[in-house]
């Protein structure tokens, strides 16, 4: 770079200088090695840089600290999202479709088998569905749910991996299957989260048979819950504040009875992101709640309430470590 | 230590992806990096539609039907590695469709140049303040007293730190006529802070005799 150019050189010249802006608004490292170098070097530039340095600052503190304070940003945020309605996605890409559809023509000629109908949710995603039999379903992020339409009239089953809400239409015999056991219902709506070891049901209307991989059996009534693990069925519990439970349907995650494991465990369920913490701080209890739709904010309400910080390591990794 | 491995760890998340890859993320038709975009940029965006109209019914619809268009044609979206500038462009244009509509013509974004008294000050250097407080209501006032043309290439210079050619590429001129708005409005804003510090020192004299 060429330090002779800049001998003799007014703050003026400086302030549309790009290399100049480099280092004073743009930050680049190699900008300010140069910088630093020709004060160095050259004493007599260093008021013309310095009051350069000075107006830039100033300049840039005048355009962006403005007041903002008329803009409500999640209030546009809210609009745009209502103007722009979740639909079932379908999850084979467009190319796929033709030959799907000669696949689908073929089926019939062959009585080939159709397939089970999946909905797959990605992370920070959540879809509505409505089933053969109009119950409806909202499914949250990072599950999956799928049926046969074949064999719906026989057997209403839906698999379920992950969390949903369900409203069953009444008079419906209705079964949902988890990795832990199944849930049996007749008209009702409750609220299902099978995470990796456990399943965990809520009912809110009607009346819920639980039955896990053993053949045991409960039956829960609305403001109860009721976990199964691989071992079997919980105890029947009632629920304080049943509401908080579903509040994930409005993007808010409440933390009850858990500590900084389940905290994050739970959050990974909404952001695919790699987090590390100390062994030390992980049992430490937690209650609150969590918003799913950023994770800065999410981080930050999980570690706060613990005086605990985050960091975002280069690696692509988040430190959660004491506050210092 | 412990390691909490994402669900599925071939995800890598949206905070450390380059530009294209967030815009492809996007375009695949992930909603969470959609989101995200709008988190980051919204601020930006705000600021930056300020220099161009006071309204902020505009700034808010422009905003909106963006982010809304930008999701329904997400498939249709050509690919970008700067997503600020993209965003940054086709503000600016909907703001101008918006601004058009309500006035049916674009009268009040005539480039209106030097519409204020210029002072050539007398030294070839910047002012020295007496405080950093003075500085900044004094630049603050200069820009107000900018045009909106004027305004908008000074922020997305030293508030955006936008190179002179993707500026050229956002207010749609050439290259040369670029540099030569930046030198213009520099040099006017120059001049308005050295009118504002005569007033100023005027009004100190008046004071003190």
């Amino acid at each position: 770079m060429d330090r002779e150019k800049y001998i003799n050189v007014t703050p003026e010249s400086l302030i549309e200088d790009e290399l100049f802006l480099d280092w004073v608004l743009r930050q680049q490292p190699e900008a300010k090695v140069f910088w630093e170098e020709l004060i160095q070097n050259h004493p007599n530039e260093k008021k013309a840089v310095l009051e350069a340095k000075d107006f830039i600052h100033s300049l840039h503190r005048a355009l962006s600290e403005e007041s903002l304070k008329e803009f409500n940003t999640h209030k546009i945020w809210g609009k745009i999202n209502a103007n722009t309605p979740s639909k079932i996605r379908f999850l084979i890409p467009s190319k796929w479709i033709v030959a799907a559809g000669i696949l689908l023509v073929l089926s019939i000629f062959f009585l080939f088998p159709k397939g089970p109908k999946i909905i797959k949710t990605e992370k920070g995603e959540m879809v509505q569905i409505e089933l053969p039999d109009a119950s409806k379903v909202l499914i949250n992020s990072a599950s999956q749910l799928s049926y046969s339409n074949r064999r719906w009239k026989n057997e209403k089953t839906v698999n379920l991996d992950g969390e949903a809400y369900f409203e069953v239409t009444p008079g419906q015999k209705f079964t949902v299957a988890t990795p832990h056991g199944s849930i049996v219902v007749l008209g009702t709506s409750f609220n299902i989260q099978a995470r990796n070891d456990f399943t965990i049901v809520d009912c809110f209307s009607g009346r819920v048979a639980v039955i896990d991989t053993k053949g045991n059996r409960s039956i829960i009534l609305p403001g109860q819950k009721i976990t199964i693990d691989y071992a079997g069925l919980s105890e029947v519990k009632y629920v304080k504040n049943q509401e908080n439970v579903l509040a994930w349907k409005t993007g808010i995650v409440y933390l009850q009875q858990a500590n900084l494991k389940s905290a994050i465990q739970e959050l990974q369920w909404y952001f695919p992101v790699e987090i590390q913490a100390d062994e030390t701080i992980l049992s430490r209890p937690l209650e609150g709640f969590f918003k799913t739709s950023h994770l800065d904010s999410a981080l930050y309400q999980i570690t706060m309430p613990l005086n605990l910080e985050f960091e975002k390591l280069s690696n692509g990794i988040i430190l959660i470590k004491e506050n210092n | 230590m412990v390691k909490f491995v994402p669900i599925n760890s071939k995800e890598k998340y949206f905070f450390f992806m380059n530009d294209s890859e967030k815009w492809d993320l996007l375009r695949s038709g992930d909603k969470t990096a959609w989101s995200d975009i709008y988190t980051s940029e919204v601020t930006h965006l705000i600021l930056y539609a300020k220099k161009l109209t006071p309204s902020v019914p505009i700034i808010e619809d422009a905003i909106q039907d963006l982010f809304v268009e930008i999701w329904q044609r997400k498939s249709a979206l050509g690919p970008t590695d700067n997503i600020r500038k993209y965003l940054l462009v086709a503000l600016r244009r909907k703001i101008f469709f918006l601004i058009n509509k309500d006035e049916k013509k674009m009268s009040s974004y005539e480039p209106v140049e030097n519409e204020l008294p210029i002072i050539d000050s007398p030294e070839s250097q910047l002012i020295n303040w007496q405080t950093l407080e003075q500085r900044d209501s004094d630049i603050k006032k200069a820009i107000d007293n900018l045009s909106l043309r004027q305004k908008e290439i000074i922020h997305l210079k030293y508030s955006l730190g936008l190179d002179n050619k993707t500026i050229s590429e956002i207010m749609g001129l050439s290259y040369q006529s670029t540099r030569n708005l930046l030198a213009t409005s520099v040099r006017n804003l120059k001049n308005l802070l050295h009118f504002l510090i005569f007033l100023w020192s005027a009004w100190v004299q008046k004071l003190l005799f």
